[in-house]
């Protein structure tokens, strides 16, 4: 049972990259993890927990993107459609291991980043500021402020691989 | 076009056509190019969640713009700051906002077991027989525990409610009386709760005050005297030791010491200012705006069917619903008129 709840990290990441809505990827997984407490019972030992969680998880999409988006259009379930298969193919236990081993990492590592670009990420991440309103308070325009969080997103992605490199972390 | 941006702009829905087109083809086509989607998109959920789990950071120096958000987060609802940290004045009253739907009956943890009080997410802090303990998602929360939200935290009760505590909120989970399936006493902050149904009593309860759930989705808050309540959906009654109220669908009542309980003016749509953060709609229909703000909220929606499909771009984030709504109106060059509950569009 604990095991579900190790991976759901991973399993947010994955509603999110389906629904496209942090809160409604939160409920989601809260939602599936509810169900499994349920189901726990059906759970084939030695199969992959990750995967039989994201199932359910995928089941909880489906029903928030219904209930959220009823007027969306085709188009974009054929590409949520496509993100699904991609997770599907892509995605294992292996993945959600490393988000989790990830996770310890960019915590040190946004412990370290500099007073400037950790106020921009938390701003844009927990805040959830759009990038105008950003923007407008750091005094620069919309896309060069895109391309700044994107370039302190990538010096994160380098620390991380630095701290995982020396097994600075673990889960 | 950049990778990174690709997927950004998928995440954000603001893909356009062509990218739609490459972004497709590329997903289907390029192993290499989904995984590092892939990648991208935990990459993402891993920013949002560390940074949501870290404290508020001030204004930088030499910085002269103030943040919007920091002149008009918590107006009206005010008093209240995200850290958690109560101010000078009143309590801002918790209300409720949809959090998720809690399982019918009772659940069952683990086979040997039964069932449990659990963290869902979030981190708490739980002193347990004098020790402070560090809990992370899917640990056992006892009775007797004193926890106290070190982030927004969900727990999930035995009986299949619901509850997230605010930041900084503290509550012990007292032993069941007779007759109850649970007891929280809230001695510190705010918390929203989702009951399930199913037999017994539910109650919160403050220094000598109780509510009691009928089977709800709710708030309460710690007031410096009493408890603060909201009900966004379902009956709840609200007791003090002089008296006890009745509330329902958008009310809100207030309830201290030996004073008789009272009904206030408390809107608990305002709830969704902590306990659901910023949703964005970018180039949706106002009738897909005007849905999720019917199912998240107690307000209803009179808008022709032709108005249905005019195209907004929206934030809902700190803002009370009513704001929302007048900007959605704003936007579109509409007219909108608030009488109570229902919120009449027109051109």
């Amino acid at each position: 049972m604990r095991s579900a709840f190790r991976h759901q990290d991973a399993l947010i990441g994955y509603a999110y990259g389906i629904l496209r809505d942090w809160a409604l990827a939160e409920d989601a997984v809260q939602e599936s993890l509810i169900v499994v407490q349920r189901k726990w019972e059906q759970f084939s030992p030695g199969s992959s927990m990750y995967a039989w969680v994201r199932q359910i998880v995928r089941y909880e999409c489906l029903d928030a993107r219904r209930t959220a988006q009823r007027l969306a259009p085709m188009e974009e379930q054929e590409l949520t459609g496509l993100v699904d298969s991609a997770f599907e193919q892509y995605a294992d236990d292996e993945t959600a291991e490393r988000v989790l081993e990830r996770k310890a990492a960019l915590r040190e590592c946004m412990e370290k980043a500099d007073e400037r670009s950790r106020t921009l990420i938390l701003r844009f991440y927990r805040d959830r500021w759009p990038f105008e309103k950003l923007a407008a308070w750091t005094g620069r325009s919309s896309s060069a402020l895109r391309v700044n969080l994107l370039r302190i997103r990538r010096s994160l992605r380098d620390c991380i691989e630095k701290q995982l490199a020396v097994g600075g972390c673990g889960p | 076009m950049n990778d990174e941006r690709l997927f950004d702009n998928y995440l954000r829905k603001e893909l356009t056509a062509d990218e739609t087109k490459e972004f497709k083809h590329r997903l289907g086509e390029e192993p290499a190019f989904a995984r590092e989607f892939l990648a991208y998109v935990h990459e993402t959920g891993l920013m949002v969640q560390v940074a949501s789990r870290m404290e508020r950071v001030a204004p930088e120096a030499g910085s002269t713009a103030t943040p919007r958000a920091e002149q008009t987060s918590w107006v009206g609802a005010g008093r209240w700051r995200r850290d958690g940290r109560r101010s000078s004045r009143v309590l801002w009253p918790a209300a409720a906002a949809c959090l998720l739907a809690a399982a019918g009956g009772a659940l069952i943890f683990g086979l040997r077991n039964g069932p449990e009080d659990r963290l869902l997410a979030g981190e708490l802090r739980a002193t347990r027989q004098g020790q402070t303990i560090s809990m992370k998602a899917g640990e056992r929360i006892e009775t007797g525990d004193r926890i106290e939200a070190a982030s927004v935290a969900t727990c999930l009760l035995r009986d299949g409610s619901v509850v997230k505590l605010d930041r900084g909120s503290r509550v012990v989970l007292r032993p069941r009386a007779r007759g109850e399936r649970g007891h929280l006493a809230l001695e510190e902050g705010r918390m929203f709760l989702r009951a399930a149904k199913a037999r017994g009593k539910l109650v919160i309860s403050g220094e000598k005050e109780e509510v009691e759930i009928l089977g709800t989705v709710f708030g309460v808050a710690k007031m410096e005297a009493g408890l603060s309540v909201s009900v966004f959906r379902g009956q709840v009654v609200v007791r003090s030791t002089a008296g006890e109220i009745e509330i329902g669908n958008g009310q809100s009542a207030q309830a201290a010491g030996s004073a008789k309980p009272t009904l206030t003016d408390t809107d608990p749509n305002q709830a969704l200012l902590w306990a659901r953060e910023t949703t964005e709609f970018r180039h949706r229909p106002l009738g897909e705006v005007a849905d999720w703000i019917e199912a998240n909220s107690s307000l209803t929606f009179d808008i022709p069917q032709p108005l249905r499909a005019e195209i907004v771009s929206i934030t809902i984030s700190e803002d009370p619903m009513r704001t929302v709504v007048r900007s959605v109106c704003l936007a579109c060059g509409l007219k909108c008129d608030i009488a109570g509950t229902v919120v009449t569009i027109r051109r």
